[in-house]
């Protein structure tokens, strides 16, 4: 029974932990083994955290506005490290940052008041996991 | 998909983390990982009741270690009984160690029952040993009292033991009082540290005089948030390993490894069997079998079952040879004088095939290959209970050969061929059928 792990984590200069820490804990509830990185993690942190952990998705969760140069960060340190899995982006995006995101590679962007069930069944889908 | 599982070994040599990460993955799927292990690594077990300091502790200590040395960090956290998930927030305290190249941290969930280690953990600590660990620190669950499955894989153990945590009557308990061969009195930043430092020294004193072990358990006051005391204790820890390097302790204490990897795996394939049958899961809920009787099937020692099928041969060297290249194990000729045979075994999962050559003319197994040539000769029953079988046998109308005899392994009587189709069939009630 093989079961997905999955990344939690906060990017920058960015104390306010409360979603992730809630996201975190529904998946886990969902049954994905959830690692939390806890706040303040640069971008090579986080992709050498999923390396290290053979995780199969990163979830990050930034609210301080940073998240076009922080993200764009991860992506390129994760092309640069080979590694390929999905990244998900929760937090305060402006709606125009987030086609921007979604261009960069990121395979979802989810703002507050998006239902935990909606992101349960996202995440099962990128790691494939049957319902 | 099919993995290259040595080509990921290959890259572990080089400290190749994420070739380190995925076979760690496999292994916690239950993939075997063929390793030949060499001891070089110290591996140091963190136990201690939740909260008590582990994560911050081991931070404290990675981070003084030497930079030329690995350093293989596995933390584990418990599943979800209920859902089969895991919040794992161990990475939080050491997450600075995250990016330094010669550190590895890997977070694991207990997965299924015993909430303690598992075997994954044992071949997430083979693979980095392989991979050159220097150091492997285990932080457990702190499950408590419970947590000392460690100290069979684990050269140095670690108890931590944060101040106010209960009275002398606490540190004398069993369990996890006993394993430790360095007590941490955690977060000795504080004055309540010190009575709790006491305790300690008193009860490690009381034990050592029973375990009669050359290494006296030390009690040691550390912060690891601060920390106080952190360079005395990693030289303890290297003293320690001095040792058990010079007295030999430490390649002894690969066969506890794999006892206890042997056990986990076991555990392992259990509770992925009971997973997977619905079925029995069923007749023990609506009461058609009871719970031992379910206990007994699912490890496939269920009663009646077929213990082995006889084959009579004139040359059994030559057929020996036969099954040896079916890459069966076969095992060597034992002469059986009173029923007049020579017999080799052929081992197959829980039932074996006998195969019988006849030592004598007089041999009942010669007068078979006289009148039926060579062939099935009789099958086996092990049975659970073999007088009420009898009564059975004698309810369906079928005869025995004879009144049961003592064999080498139990009671055994046969049914008549004449009576069953042809088909010699012997009974056995082993010595203790119920173990």
């Amino acid at each position: 029974m093989p079961k997905p792990k999955v990344i939690i984590a906060k990017l920058g200069l960015d104390g306010h932990d409360r979603g992730a820490k809630v996201i975190a804990r529904a998946l886990a509830e969902a049954g994905f083994e959830v690692v939390y990185t806890g706040i303040r993690q640069t971008p090579s942190q986080v992709v050498e955290t999923a390396i290290q952990e053979d995780a199969k998705l990163i979830g990050i969760s930034i609210l301080s506005g940073s998240h076009m140069e922080l993200v764009g960060e991860l992506m390129r340190i994760m092309r640069e490290r080979g590694l390929n899995i999905p990244v998900l982006v929760g937090g305060i995006i402006p709606p125009e940052d987030r086609e921007a995101l979604l261009k960069m590679g990121v395979a979802g962007v989810y703002g507050p008041g998006t239902p935990l069930r909606e992101i349960i069944e996202i995440v099962k889908k990128l790691v494939g996991v049957q319902q | 998909m099919s993995v290259d599982i040595n080509g990921l070994i290959e890259r572990t040599r080089n400290w190749d983390k994420a070739a380190i990460a995925r076979l760690i993955t496999l292994a916690e799927e239950g993939v075997e990982i063929p390793l030949n292990i060499q001891r070089r690594s110290h591996v140091i077990g963190i136990t201690g009741p939740p909260g008590s300091g582990k994560s911050t502790l081991i931070y404290a200590m990675a981070r003084k270690i030497p930079q030329d040395r690995r350093v293989a960090i596995l933390t584990i956290d418990p599943s979800s009984p209920f859902t089969g998930g895991s919040f794992m927030g161990n990475r939080i305290r050491m997450q600075e160690l995250t990016s330094k190249p010669n550190i590895y941290i890997r977070s694991m969930a207990t997965r299924g029952i015993r909430g303690g280690l598992n075997y994954a953990t044992i071949a997430a600590v083979n693979i980095l040993e392989y991979a050159g660990a220097d150091y492997i620190f285990i932080e457990t669950v702190g499950a408590g009292q419970s947590d000392t499955d460690v100290k069979y894989v684990a050269d140095t153990i670690l108890v931590l033991v944060p101040p106010l945590s209960g009275d002398e009557i606490q540190a004398l308990k069993s369990g996890l009082m006993e394993i430790g061969d360095i007590y941490v009195v955690s977060k000795s930043d504080n004055q309540a540290s010190e009575s709790t430092y006491r305790d300690l020294l008193a009860m490690v004193d009381m034990v050592r005089e029973v375990k009669g072990d050359s290494w006296k358990p030390i009690v040691i006051k550390v912060s690891g948030l601060y920390g106080y005391g952190v360079d005395e204790l990693l030289k303890l820890i290297d003293d320690r390993f001095r040792e058990l390097v010079n007295n030999g302790k430490l390649n002894e204490s690969l066969t506890n490894r794999r006892l206890l990897e042997m056990r986990l795996y076991a555990y392992d394939l259990l509770e992925k069997r009971f997973a997977k049958d619905k079925e029995l899961e069923n007749d023990v809920a609506n009461g058609k079998l009871s719970p031992q009787e379910a206990a007994r099937r699912l490890l496939g020692m269920e009663l009646p079952r077929l213990d082995h099928v006889a084959v009579a041969v004139r040359d059994i060297n030559n057929a020996a040879e036969k099954f040896r290249r079916l890459g069966l194990k076969v095992g060597d000729p034992i002469i059986v004088e009173e029923q007049g045979v020579k017999v080799v075994m052929v081992w197959l999962g829980n039932t074996r095939i006998e195969l019988l050559e006849p030592l004598n003319q007089s041999s009942t197994v010669a007068k078979f290959l006289e009148n039926r040539g060579e062939g099935i000769h009789h099958i086996a029953l092990e049975v659970n209970d073999l007088d009420e079988f009898i009564k059975r046998v004698q309810g369906a109308g079928l005869t025995l050969t004879g009144k049961p005899s003592k064999g080498a392994e139990g009671i055994v009587t046969f049914i008549h061929p004449k009576s069953l189709n042809g088909v010699l069939l012997e009974l056995v009630q082993r010595r203790i059928s119920n173990e």
